[in-house]
C-alpha cells in the first residue's frame, strides 16, 4: 500500500454519520478509502494510467458501491439484480473517469469524506431507480443499521448449533474436494444465482453454457455423495455455509478477496 | 449454552468491503468471519455483494475507448465456436422449403444504421411458396404483409391490426406489425404488440429482430430501465444482434461523454 503523503490518519466516523461505523470505535473503519486515495493519486493526470492501478481502483469502486447499495436497499427498497449491476457499473465508471481527469481528487479528501461520497452516490443511484420503478418506500425506522436487521431475533439451541457446525464443516470439506473450476461454477450458481450462460463467460470458468450444465450436474452429484457419507442432510444449506466456504476458498488461499485466481 | 450473534459487533459496510478486498489482517478477518458464520443477516450482506461482483465480472469488462477514456462494455469473449448455431423451430409459419430463398434475401438485406429498426425479410417469398394454399391464410394478414413488403407502413399497420391470425400465424402478424409500429414511431403500441410474441421460439432473423425492435420501442417510449435490461441481454448473445447491441451500448456511452 502506498503511504499517504500528507500523513492523514485513518479515523472512524461517528455512528450516525454514515453506515461506516458500528458501536465499537476501536474497529478500523474503511481502509479501502485510504487505498482508493493512494491509487487515485497514481492514476490521476497521467496520459497512460497504470493498468494494474486502474484495475485495483475499479475493484475497490465496484465492491464499495455494491456493498453500500446492499445496505441502502434494506432501508429504501429493493431493485432488480440487473438494475443494481447497472448502477454499480455506471457509477463506478463515472467516479473512475472523474479521478483520471482530475475532477475528483480523493487523495485530497479524508477517508470519511471518501466513504461518505460513495455512500451517497450509491444511495442516490438507488433512489433514482426506485423512483423510476415507482417503488420508493422508506421504512419508518430511519436509523436502521445492519444491527437492526438481524431478522433471526432468536437464540440458537445447543443442538442446532452443533448440527449446523457439523454441516458447515462437512460442506467445506466436500466442496474443497471439487476441482477448482467445478467449485467456482457451483459457487456462482448456488450463491450468486447465475445462469449457465453467465457462468460460462466468467473469466474463471470460460467454457460453453452446455458444458457448465454438465459441470454443475457432476458437482451436485459429488457433493450429494460426499455429504451423505459425512452423515449430514445434503438438501439444504444452513446459515454460515457461505461464510465458511468464502473463508476457506479466498482467505486461506492467501488471496483475500472475492475474485479467485 | 445458548448462542446468539453479538448485535454490538455486527459487521459494518466498510469492514465487509475491506474483507473482500483483502485489506484486513488475519486476526481482524477471522473475527469478522466468525461473526458472519453465526449471523445470517451479515452473511447475507456479504453473499449479496459477492453475487453482484461475480455477475459484474462475468458480464462486463473495463477497457479504453478510441480516445483512451475508461469505458465499460459487455464481455464478449464467450467461448462459442465461430459458426456454431443452433436453430430451434417450433410450429413456425414460414415453411422450410423457402429456406434457400430466405437465405438469399438475408444476404442481400440492406443494413441500416445501428440504433434503428431494420426491415424484416420480405414476406413475399412466404406468400409465393404458400400460393398453392393461399386459402390457409387470412386475407387481411396477406394484405397486411404485402403492404409491409411495399413499404406502405400505414396501410400495413391498419390492415395487420385488424387481421386475425391463429397459432404461428399470429406470431407472424405481431412480428410484422411490431416492426411497422416501431418504424413509424408508435412505440407504446409496438411494446404492447411485441411483448406478446414468443420471440425465442422463432427462427432468426424474425426472433432476434423482434427482440431488437422491442428494445427500440421500450427506449422510444421512455422505459429506460426495461430497455437497458433487454439491451444487456441482447449484448450477451454471440449473434449479429449481440454485436449490434454491443455497438449500441458503446454508442450510448459515447453520447454520455
Amino acid at each position: 500500500m502506498l503511504a499517504r503523503s500528507h500523513g492523514a490518519q485513518v479515523t472512524p466516523t461517528p455512528a450516525n454519520e454514515s453506515p461506516s461505523a458500528g458501536s465499537a470505535t476501536q474497529r478500523a473503519a474503511g481502509r479501502w478509502a485510504s487505498r482508493l486515495a493512494d491509487l487515485g493519486r497514481t492514476v490521476a493526470g497521467t496520459d497512460v494510467p497504470d493498468g494494474t492501478a486502474v484495475c485495483d481502483l475499479w475493484q475497490i469502486l465496484t465492491t464499495a458501491l455494491a456493498q453500500y447499495l446492499a445496505f441502502h436497499s434494506r432501508r429504501y427498497g429493493r431493485i432488480r439484480n440487473d438494475d443494481r449491476l447497472d448502477i454499480v457499473s455506471q457509477k463506478a465508471l463515472e467516479i473512475l473517469r472523474s479521478i483520471e481527469n482530475g475532477k475528483w481528487k480523493p487523495y485530497e479528501r479524508s477517508d470519511s469524506e471518501i466513504r461518505g461520497y460513495l455512500a451517497s452516490v450509491a444511495r442516490n443511484g438507488l433512489l433514482d431507480q426506485l423512483r423510476r420503478d415507482r417503488r420508493h418506500e422508506a421504512l419508518e425506522n430511519t436509523d436502521a443499521t445492519i444491527a437492526d436487521l438481524d431478522t433471526t431475533g432468536r437464540t440458537e439451541s445447543t443442538a442446532n448449533a452443533v448440527g449446523r457446525r457439523e454441516f458447515v464443516t462437512a460442506a467445506v470439506e466436500c466442496v474443497g474436494k471439487l476441482a477448482p473450476r467445478s467449485r467456482n461454477a457451483w459457487m456462482l450458481r448456488v450463491f450468486a444465482d447465475m445462469p449457465s450462460r453467465e457462468i460460462a463467460v466468467h473469466p474463471n470458468i470460460d467454457c460453453r453454457p452446455a458444458h457448465v450444465d454438465v459441470i454443475l450436474q457432476r458437482a451436485r452429484a459429488a457433493l450429494r455423495e460426499c455429504l451423505t457419507a459425512a452423515g449430514v442432510d445434503h438438501r439444504h444449506l444452513v446459515p454460515g455455509t457461505f461464510a465458511a466456504l468464502w473463508r476457506n476458498l479466498y482467505l486461506e488461499s492467501g488471496r483475500g478477496h472475492d475474485v479467485p485466481a | 449454552m445458548m448462542c446468539q450473534p453479538d448485535k454490538q459487533l455486527h459487521t459494518t459496510v466498510d469492514e465487509l468491503v475491506d474483507l473482500q478486498l483483502g485489506l484486513l489482517g488475519v486476526e481482524e478477518s477471522e473475527r469478522i468471519l466468525e461473526h458472519l458464520a453465526a449471523c445470517p443477516s451479515c452473511e447475507e450482506s456479504l453473499r449479496e455483494t459477492y453475487a453482484d461482483r461475480q455477475r459484474l465480472i462475468a458480464s462486463r469488462e473495463l477497457h479504453r475507448d478510441a480516445h483512451g477514456v475508461a469505458a465499460v462494455a459487455p464481455r464478449s469473449d464467450a467461448p462459442l465456436p465461430a459458426k456454431a448455431r443452433i436453430v430451434r423451430f417450433r410450429s413456425v409459419a414460414i415453411p422450410l422449403t423457402a429456406a434457400a430463398s430466405l437465405f438469399l434475401m438475408l444476404w442481400l438485406w440492406p443494413h441500416d444504421d445501428p440504433g434503428t429498426s431494420r426491415w424484416l425479410p420480405s414476406p413475399s417469398a412466404v406468400l409465393q411458396v404458400r400460393s398453392g394454399a393461399a386459402d390457409a391464410e387470412p386475407p387481411d394478414l396477406a394484405a397486411g404483409l404485402r403492404a409491409y413488403d411495399a413499404r406502405d407502413l400505414e396501410e400495413a399497420i391498419s390492415t395487420l391490426s385488424l387481421a386475425e391470425g391463429t397459432g404461428p400465424l399470429e406470431d407472424v402478424r405481431r412480428v410484422y406489425l411490431g416492426s411497422a409500429l416501431v418504424r413509424t414511431g408508435r412505440n407504446d403500441e409496438a411494446v404492447a404488440v411485441l411483448s406478446g410474441v414468443a420471440t425465442r421460439t422463432l427462427p432468426d432473423p424474425w426472433g432476434s429482430e423482434s427482440r431488437w425492435n422491442l428494445y427500440l420501442a421500450l427506449a422510444g417510449c421512455g422505459r429506460a430501465a426495461s430497455a437497458d435490461s433487454l439491451l444487456g441481454e441482447l449484448a450477451r448473445e454471440q449473434t449479429t444482434i449481440g454485436r449490434r447491441a454491443r455497438q449500441e451500448i458503446r454508442r450510448l456511452i459515447d453520447m454520455e461523454r
